[in-house]
């Protein structure tokens, strides 16, 4: 089912953007950096976004962006005690985490110079967020869904005024998404992106 | 036309393309070890220890009740050298009044998924040897304590025999639950003895001292 409403709302962006007017519709790959409280450290190359902007004032635009990051870190064998100090487990450990956070954006413009157009914005949303801890034969899962909130800034580039161009941003991505596995009230992370746009 | 399909292809492509497989090939063969204990247990006030040479079995066949080969032996000879290391006397009988009780379960060609402390607690025929009538208590269990038991666990118990009958409960004290696929490959036994091993390292507090 979920598969079925991403696909459908990929299918909506994909198809909007490329027959309007005024829009801009970009592909990226995301480089995330996790910062957790020491949990999942490793940075992830295996991620990336699709990106559906409408410019409703010259410098004003709102669109809607699905990003996905994929998580792996492998943790050697360690003893980790209770706070309590009532008792301790040991094992290593593969962390697995797979973050698809759907966004509303809103981005404002700086003024355009040649080829390069600055911006500055925020997104804002739901995020799915799937957490697997492997270790031994066992697995032991967790996936739900939690509030996220993303600044971001970046630039526009688009030599010679032609319809395509490309982007590049960062931003901090903070998410509500609750985890028994490692008593975690929230995800966080850094990230940059690179990629292309398409539109006027 | 084309470009948008051409679009829409290479965003799912994309999306579908980018979810990481995990690589769990380095993940160690070695046990789990869970251990829990009696917050308010003090382990210098017993001297003295009673473990049987048989494991409590429990698999998929109702008949396997009792494990009792070399295999068996060298678990329990591992709970015995370490019990020993930190300064405890085995009693070479049940009945010589010990001050604990040590017993061994495994859990073999069974997966019984998440199960509270004492799910295992029959398998000594409802008391531990002479102890009957006691109910068993889990000092720890009541903070949201649950165990995944899959298969191939051992699980040692340590029960207190000292105080069972001003207590009338045979209180657990310190437990270990060890899990690793146990019956799976021929070095099952010795990281079974690795993983007793760990139970006691990572509980440094069970001592006479």
């Amino acid at each position: 089912m979920k598969k079925l409403i991403i696909t459908s709302a990929l299918a909506f962006i994909c198809v909007t953007a490329v027959i309007a007017q005024k829009n801009v519709f970009g592909v990226d790959w995301a480089i995330n950096f996790p910062n957790n409280n020491g949990y999942l450290t490793k940075t992830s190359y295996a991620g990336g976004k699709i990106d559906y902007r409408h410019f409703f004032k010259e410098n004003w635009s709102f669109g809607l962006a699905l990003d996905w990051a994929s998580y792996e870190q492998y943790m050697p064998r360690q003893t980790f005690q209770k706070a309590d100090g009532s008792g301790a487990v040991t094992s290593d450990f593969d962390a697995v985490a797979y973050q698809v956070p759907f966004t509303a954006t809103l981005h404002y413009y700086f003024k355009k110079s040649k080829m390069f157009r600055p911006y500055a914005g925020i997104a804002a949303g739901g995020q799915y967020l799937e957490q697997d801890l492997y270790y031994n034969v066992y697995v032991s899962s967790d996936n739900n869904w939690g509030f996220v909130a993303r600044p971001e800034i970046g630039v526009l580039i688009n030599p010679n005024n032609k319809y395509w161009g490309f982007n590049v941003g960062a931003y901090y991505s903070y998410a509500t998404n609750k985890t028994d596995l490692i008593k975690s009230n929230s995800f966080n992370n850094f990230g940059i992106s690179i990629g292309v746009v398409f539109g006027e | 036309m084309k470009k948008r399909y051409f679009l829409l292809t290479f965003c799912l492509v994309a999306f579908f393309a980018c979810r990481k497989i995990p690589d769990t090939s380095q993940l160690s063969v070695s046990f789990v070890v869970q251990t829990s204990k009696d917050p308010n247990a003090n382990f210098s006030n017993y001297k003295t220890y009673y473990i049987s040479d048989t494991i409590a079995l429990k698999t998929t066949d109702p008949t396997d009740t009792l494990w009792t080969d070399a295999d068996a032996k060298q678990l329990v000879d591992a709970v015995k050298s370490n019990m020993s290391a930190r300064g405890y006397t085995m009693v070479t009988s049940p009945h010589s009044t010990p001050d604990l009780g040590l017993g061994l379960t495994a859990i073999k060609d069974l997966n019984v998924g998440v199960v509270y402390p004492g799910w295992w607690y029959g398998y000594w025929g409802g008391c531990y040897w002479g102890y009957c009538g006691y109910p068993p208590y889990y000092p720890w269990y009541g903070g949201g304590v649950v165990y995944s038991i899959p298969t191939g666990t051992i699980i040692l118990d340590m029960i207190d025999l000292k105080n069972a009958s001003a207590n009338t409960k045979l209180t657990e004290i310190w437990g270990s639950v060890m899990s690793g696929g146990l019956g799976n490959t021929a070095d099952d036994i010795s990281l079974g003895v690795e993983a007793i091993d760990q139970a006691f390292t990572q509980s440094p507090y069970v001592q006479t001292h």
